[in-house]
């Protein structure tokens, strides 16, 4: 992270952590995801990967001067913490059909 | 890997926000908004697993044929919602509106006048009213009364009516003050 010197740099780098981290850890639980929707599980991560990248834009644009407010390690981890209740929400929604 | 712009990127103040997605069939369509009742459902008892700055109770979904429609009031907090219409069905197109409008906009000329021979005799802020509906909803629907002749242009969309005034584009026209026009 510390040679990263834009937001729009960091966000690419956090798309990559975040696919990586879906199909090496939670390749499972997006099968079992993606057998109960209509798209294909490249365009499932896509879409999840995009929902998380757009819930910490604002957050990577004040990762770098003049207003720092967050380290681009801090916007990553928030990535990963989105990401990992994006998969719970979809578990609920398209595999438990458990909605409490 | 693709790297998107994102076109529902939350801003500083709110809109009523109005998404209609399409789908092949009706069943489909059926389908997604029963999934996206559930997802408000949901949104109650998982609040943080959301990406919004509205309540699930504020928001509204209906069918409409083939067409799903979501509305509510945000400052573009709509991540979730537009995950789910992509991904529950196959999304043949996704519209987003601020300050959606349904209105039909009518235009009274003489009797067998065309719209072409009415854009040369009528003049200046009709004839760019007249011009813009040609281009942004196509032809108009053409009625003949005994006062003369309707044109009629059916518009949806973000919002271009209030209070009198239609905005087309860079212009405003003043709809009240032309007896032979109307909006409903």
């Amino acid at each position: 992270m510390q040679d990263v010197t834009s937001p729009k740099q960091l966000l690419a780098i956090i798309s990559i952590v975040l696919t990586k981290y879906i199909l090496e850890e939670r390749s499972e639980d997006v099968e079992r995801i993606v057998a109960s929707i209509k798209v294909d599980k490249g365009k499932y991560v896509d879409l999840l990967v995009q929902e998380v990248i757009e819930n910490v834009w604002v957050d990577a644009q004040f990762a770098f001067p003049p207003h720092i407010l967050m380290t681009p390690e801090e916007v990553k981890n928030k990535a990963l913490k989105v990401l990992k209740r994006k998969i719970s929400r979809d578990m609920r929604l398209y595999v438990s059909n458990k909605i409490e | 890997m693709r790297f998107h712009v994102f076109k529902f990127r939350p801003s500083s103040h709110s809109e009523d926000y109005t998404l209609i997605a399409t789908y092949a069939d009706e069943e489909e369509a059926r389908a997604v908004g029963r999934k996206l009742l559930q997802m408000l459902e949901d949104m109650k008892r998982n609040e943080e697993d959301y990406n919004a700055d509205w309540s699930p109770s504020e928001a509204s979904v209906s069918i409409d044929g083939r067409r799903v429609v979501f509305n509510v009031y945000t400052a573009g907090y709509l991540s979730d919602v537009r995950a789910l219409l992509e991904k529950v069905g196959l999304l043949q197109s996704l519209e987003c509106y601020e300050n959606y409008q349904e209105i039909a906009i009518s235009v009274t000329v003489p009797r067998g006048l065309s719209v072409e021979v009415a854009m040369v005799v009528y003049q200046g802020v009709e004839v760019e009213a007249i011009k813009w509906l040609l281009k942004n909803c196509g032809q108009p629907e053409i009625v003949d009364g005994n006062n003369g002749r309707i044109f009629k242009w059916y518009y949806r969309g973000d919002e271009i009516y209030n209070d009198g005034i239609l905005y087309l584009g860079n212009f405003q026209f003043e709809v009240y003050k032309y007896k032979n026009w109307s909006v409903e």
